[in-house]
């Protein structure tokens, strides 16, 4: 006897698989529409950016924008009126796709693997020399000499940093708006209850250093002070550093013409050296190589922490918080110390006042456009504070608009945060400069740091522009293993797992993996860039 | 139909069809329901397959579907970099040693713990031992090698101060190669024993109670219930579970080495994955990462065959 | 059957000895949620604490003011959850089910082809190609297909079905039933158990995947909850020394975000997890047989 399925069963079943039917099949409609799509933009003719220039062409679609998430603020309610007046004003039409800031890179990559079409991409996140050596980006000459009138006029020595050994502009730079980035900041109210002056040799330093250790600056009954914290593990310190012992801050050297890998200069092991004994004294913490930003965090705000070496403003907040119990607290700035050896120079580290911020993969087809907007932003400042802070009157004002100096209005960084302003540019000539408001207070102490620090020495890594690439030099098939070396050998000197000939095996080692070969490479690319200037 | 003369050849060709129409028919439900999962398998898993290609071409991660079918071959380059590597045997011994650990340490942990949580009394406490032991799973590994970092830490840490109580010196645990492999075996069963419970319990709650029933009634004491039955009917899972776990020998269990090491140790903790990763932070080395994880894959597979079939020859269905 | 005293004593020990792992486990679970409403100074104060010495939601309070996309992204998170795992368990119990009749013909071949997939696979770029063309980018419906069936799951299904005992098909079978009245009747009833667990397996996947939605869906409309959640943590984490100058970055404490996303995405699923757990109730009982 057959027994047949109830009713019942049967129509769930059946209803069930149409739901599923029906799901797939929704999803592989879209597929024909796609194909519309792609055959309707081929067809239209391309935007050919070297049509003779009274031909204007006409944008058909908006820029493509793919950019990082601002995080919360990416729901600026404002965003939407702010595009609107601008694309009103420019006359260019813009669309951003958004990607969460730490799988930048990956997706860009992907997206540019998959022949996706899009215009623009951040240059901070990625490294433009490898994308250009791959074919992914688009040269940029003829549409800046057609349509970047403004952008010549601005960024003409910045632009030199976007060349490659042939002259070709690869992408848009940009200018720092403070010339520093890496430099340390040191308990004020700590100096002063020691009697110390601020320090202004390394032996004044690692005295105070030394009178942190010993003395119960936080009055809590424990010598649990911890006399110097850095970010980024062992970077944080030799980055902040390695102008004092060496004289630059890079991982290459200029030795007379030849450059060379910096592990392998002069000055370099002293500083490893000057770190290993910090480590042995406790300068410096026991899990330096583990410790994350959290961890740092709690650090300082439980009170113990005497001199901080990283970007020179990661303390603000943590002082701000600090006030709100004892406003003595103040992480000030350090000068740079005066006794450097004879192979460094009394100075702090410094980002290049150029770098890149604006790339074009080569698979766009409104790139034009795209330079025509960025162009528009640089005619007038009033531009520049509208891609950039968003509506006068209702996110920032003037205060006073002859010297170019402008405040936010409160909240206003929540409400538009720069989500159009496609490359940083903070050059006095055309971009304002911020005053902090009352309100704040972050922005106020950051403003008197600048202050002070712009007496200060700073270098600049001497590389910066330099266009070194390994593609298509006996360097190309290089692996990771030259960087473990060193890594690995760094921290094992510092905390003492090794002595000083065991680092000096290591770099002799590192050396023959792929330090000479890239000294050839560096070098010959130096000198060839030289040669041009 | 007499065999004594050998069919003549359109006989077995009707035969044949016949055959193949009844075998078709006959499993007709089979196959219908069979149909439509195997057309996933191939659109999504085997349509895409051709990217295997691009660990043995010159591929530079531009250009979409033609862009890896031009791209130029690279034949075994990608592989001899990466077995010509000065770290190569570094990175495989740290693999298969924290595989081999984790094996002895970490596989059976959840098994006993089942055991341990079957046998306990009372139904209310067996619920609630179970739900809290799966939360560690649900934490992320960033968040979890940060509370260990924190145990951990020579500065204020809790272990620490335990250590100097004890007149000792602190000791930077993370940072020191003697401590890390045994950090990353005891955060890996802390992390993972609740959930790993979930799948032997389920198999125990299949066990017939009356085998339960009978035994009691020849007096079987709980020793012997606990070996006789319990443990002879979660066979076939852990034999399942372990072969699985072969092939797993190679993973290098990157979100917890990664979150967890430092240069100070990579000597013990750097593995496979953790070096691709600082090996194609930007660049996408898609070629050289895509052609270390087929190395991986063969390997784990190889090893997958050999464990079903020494785990058919004890008498299990094995994974095929 | 009275117990001896080794048996007493072994329970004894079993109680302790589970009570003290459930401490183990429930510390760090405690240690996240209280600190999530702690002021930092308060955390900074007691390393080890989990109660809080003064509220402070402002954790919360930045990862909610992402507004409306976050109950949005929760939404999707919930839908995908319930859609997938049931769209993943019709096929993955389907497939199980053909594969464990041991008189299959194509078993054999199947399961190698199936195997096969958890070793090798085209890569990422190959995936993305596909979903492209087959019209699923920024699709809901790329959020399920791609993960239908996973063959880890669908053979552990398999090894449970196995297990089932033939005679009750074989008598099922001589009285005429057909595959798929032995699978709904017979095969499913029995393996309640099982097809909670995978179910389980297959909803955290979905509860928690962020990587395939970053991927393949590039509107914020479609995003899972885990997407915005990363995004907010490695925001407050980063050291963002890229950003425009004049905007002033007035984050809530980095901890407090951070624990207050995990309690966000782990509270939904461990309070749903006791209700599935009547399914488990078979191993209970069985364990509570006085011996």
């Amino acid at each position: 006897m057959k027994r047949n399925l109830p009713k019942k069963t049967r129509l769930i079943t059946l209803v069930l698989t149409s739901m599923v039917t029906v799901a797939v099949l929704g999803g592989c409609s879209g597929s024909g529409g796609a194909e519309e799509s792609d055959t309707a933009s081929a067809s239209n003719a391309p935007q050919d950016a070297n049509a003779a220039p009274a031909e204007q062409p006409v944008q058909t679609e908006p820029l493509k924008i793919v950019r990082r998430s601002l995080g919360t603020r990416e729901n600026g309610t404002d965003n939407q009126k702010v595009l609107d007046i601008i694309e009103q004003q420019s006359g260019i039409k813009l669309e951003a796709e958004v990607i969460p800031r730490d799988v930048y890179p990956d997706k860009i990559n992907l997206l540019l693997a998959s022949g996706e079409k899009f215009d623009f991409i951040e240059g901070q996140l990625v490294s433009w020399t490898a994308l250009k050596d791959k074919g992914s980006l688009m040269p940029l000459n003829d549409l800046i000499d057609q349509y970047g009138p403004n952008i010549q006029k601005y960024m003409k020595d910045a632009l030199e940093v976007m060349k490659d050994k042939d002259g070709v502009i690869w992408g848009i730079p940009r200018q720092e708006s403070f010339p520093t980035g890496y430099a340390p900041t040191i308990r004020k109210d700590w100096l002063d209850a020691l009697g110390m002056e601020m320090p202004h040799t390394m032996a004044e330093f690692e005295a105070y250093m030394d009178a942190v250790k010993k003395t119960d600056l936080n009055k809590n009954g424990k010598h649990d002070e911890i006399p110097l914290l850095h970010s980024w593990n062992l970077n944080g310190l030799i980055q902040i550093f390695q102008p004092y012992f060496m004289g630059d801050e890079s991982t290459r050297y200029l030795k007379g013409d030849e450059v060379i890998p910096a592990v392998s200069a002069p000055g370099y092991k002293e500083m490893l050296t000057t770190f290993r004994n910090w480590y042995a004294k406790g300068y410096i913490l026991k899990d330096f190589a583990t410790i994350n930003t959290n961890q740092i965090t709690d650090l300082v705000l439980a009170d113990r922490v005497g001199a901080y070496s990283g970007w020179f403003n990661s303390m603000v907040g943590n002082q701000i918080k600090l006030n709100e119990k004892n406003p003595n607290v103040a992480y000030d700035p350090l000068p740079p110390l005066e006794d450097a050896p004879a192979t460094g120079t009394p100075a702090w580290g410094s980002n290049p006042k150029y770098s890149s911020t604006l790339l074009i993969p080569s698979t766009s087809k409104n790139a034009a456009f795209l330079i025509k907007y960025l162009d528009w932003t640089l005619a007038s400042p009033d531009n520049v504070m509208l891609t950039w802070n968003g509506i006068e009157g209702e996110n920032w004002e003037w205060v006073d608009k002859s010297k170019n100096t402008f405040t936010l209005l409160e909240n206003a960084s929540e409400r538009y945060a720069g989500y159009y302003n496609l490359a940083d540019f903070f050059d006095p000539a055309i971009w304002p400069t911020y005053v902090p408001a009352d309100y704040d207070k972050p922005g106020k102490i950051e403003y008197r740091m600048r202050d002070i620090y712009k007496d200060y020495k700073f270098v600049e890594p001497f590389d910066a522009a330099i266009p070194f690439t390994l593609t298509g030099t006996p360097a190309e098939n290089l692996t990771g293993d030259g960087a473990t070396k060193i890594a690995e050998s760094q921290i094992q000197y510092i905390i003492g797992a090794i002595d000083e000939a065991g680092w000096d095996k290591a770099v002799e080692d590192y050396m023959k993996i792929e330090g000479d070969i890239l000294t050839e490479v560096w070098t010959k690319q130096y000198q060839e860039f030289k040669g041009i200037k | 139909m007499n065999t004594i003369a050998a069919p003549s050849r359109k006989r077995s060709i009707g035969t044949a069809r016949r055959k193949a129409a009844t075998w078709i028919w006959k499993y007709r439900y089979l196959h219908a329901l069979a149909l439509p999962c195997m057309l996933y398998f191939l659109i999504f898993k085997y349509l895409p397959m051709y990217g295997i290609v691009i660990a043995f071409k010159d591929y530079k991660g531009m250009g979409g579907f033609e862009g890896i079918v031009h791209s130029d071959w690279a034949g075994m380059k990608n592989f001899n970099l990466f077995f010509h590597s000065i770290y190569f045997w570094r990175l495989l011994r740290n693999t298969l040693v924290l595989s081999l650990y984790l094996l002895i340490f970490a596989f059976p942990a959840p098994i006993i713990l089942a055991l341990l949580i079957n046998e306990a009394r009372g139904r209310w406490f067996k619920k609630v031992v179970q739900s809290i032991s799966y939360m560690p799973h649900f934490l992320s590994w960033v968040v979890c090698a940060g509370l260990v970092l924190q145990l951990l830490t020579p500065t204020g840490g809790p272990v620490n101060a335990l250590m100097e109580l004890m007149g000792k010196e602190p000791v930077a645990f993370t940072s020191d190669p003697a401590y890390f492999r045994l950090i990353l075996v005891v955060t890996n069963i802390w992390k993972e024993v609740g959930w790993g419970t979930i799948i032997y319990l389920a198999a125990m709650a299949s066990i017939d109670p009356e085998l339960y029933e009978a035994a009691a009634m020849d007096g079987a004491r709980k020793w012997q219930k606990m070996f006789y039955i319990t443990l002879p009917g979660i066979k076939e899972i852990v034999a399942i579970m372990l072969i699985l776990g072969m092939g797993d020998i190679l993973d290098g269990h990157f979100e917890q080495v990664f979150n967890l090491y430092s240069p100070a140790v990579y000597d013990v903790a750097d593995n496979f994955d953790t070096y691709v990763y600082r090996q194609g932070l930007v660049e996408a080395k898609f070629a050289y990462s895509s052609a270390v994880g087929l190395f991986k894959s063969a390997v784990a597979l190889a090893l997958v065959v050999l464990a079903n079939r020494a785990a058919k020859r004890l008498g299990s269905d094995g994974l095929w | 059957m009275k117990q001896t005293l080794g048996e007493k004593l072994f329970d004894a020990c079993n109680t302790i000895m589970l009570i003290l792992v459930c401490l183990v486990m429930l510390y760090p679970v405690l240690f996240v949620f209280g600190r999530s409403v702690m002021t930092d100074l308060d955390r900074a104060a007691h390393p080890f604490a989990i109660w809080p010495t003064a509220w402070d939601i402002s954790g919360y309070k930045y990862v909610f003011s992402s507004g409306s996309y976050i109950v949005n992204a929760y939404a999707i998170t919930i839908l995908r959850t319930i859609a997938g795992t049931f769209c993943n368990m019709l096929f993955t119990a389907a497939l199980a089910f053909v594969l464990s009749n041991r008189d299959y013909p194509l078993r054999g071949a199947f399961t190698m082809l199936i195997a096969f997939t958890m070793w090798f696979g085209g890569g990422l770029i190959p995936m993305f190609l596909l979903v492209k063309s087959l019209g699923l980018y920024n699709h809901f419906a790329v959020l399920i297909l791609p993960g239908l069936i996973s063959a880890w799951n669908m053979l552990i299904l398999r090894n449970f079905f196995m297990q089932i005992p033939q005679g009750v098909i074989e008598s099922a079978k001589m009285d005429g039933a057909s595959e798929l009245v032995i699978f709904l009747r017979i095969i499913l009833p029995l393996s309640t158990a099982a097809l909670a667990t995978i179910s389980l397996f297959y909803a955290v996947g979905h509860w928690n995947s962020w990587f395939d939605a970053m991927i393949y869906v590039n509107d914020r409309d479609l995003w899972p909850v885990q997407v915005f959640l990363r995004e907010i943590i490695h925001n407050t984490n980063l050291n963002d020394m890229i950003r425009s100058d004049a905007v002033v970055e007035v984050n809530p404490p980095a901890q407090s975000v951070i624990m207050a996303t995990i309690v966000v995405t782990t509270l939904p699923i461990l309070c749903v997890y006791p209700f599935l757990q009547r399914y488990f109730v078979k191993g209970i009982t069985v364990g509570s047989i006085k011996g």
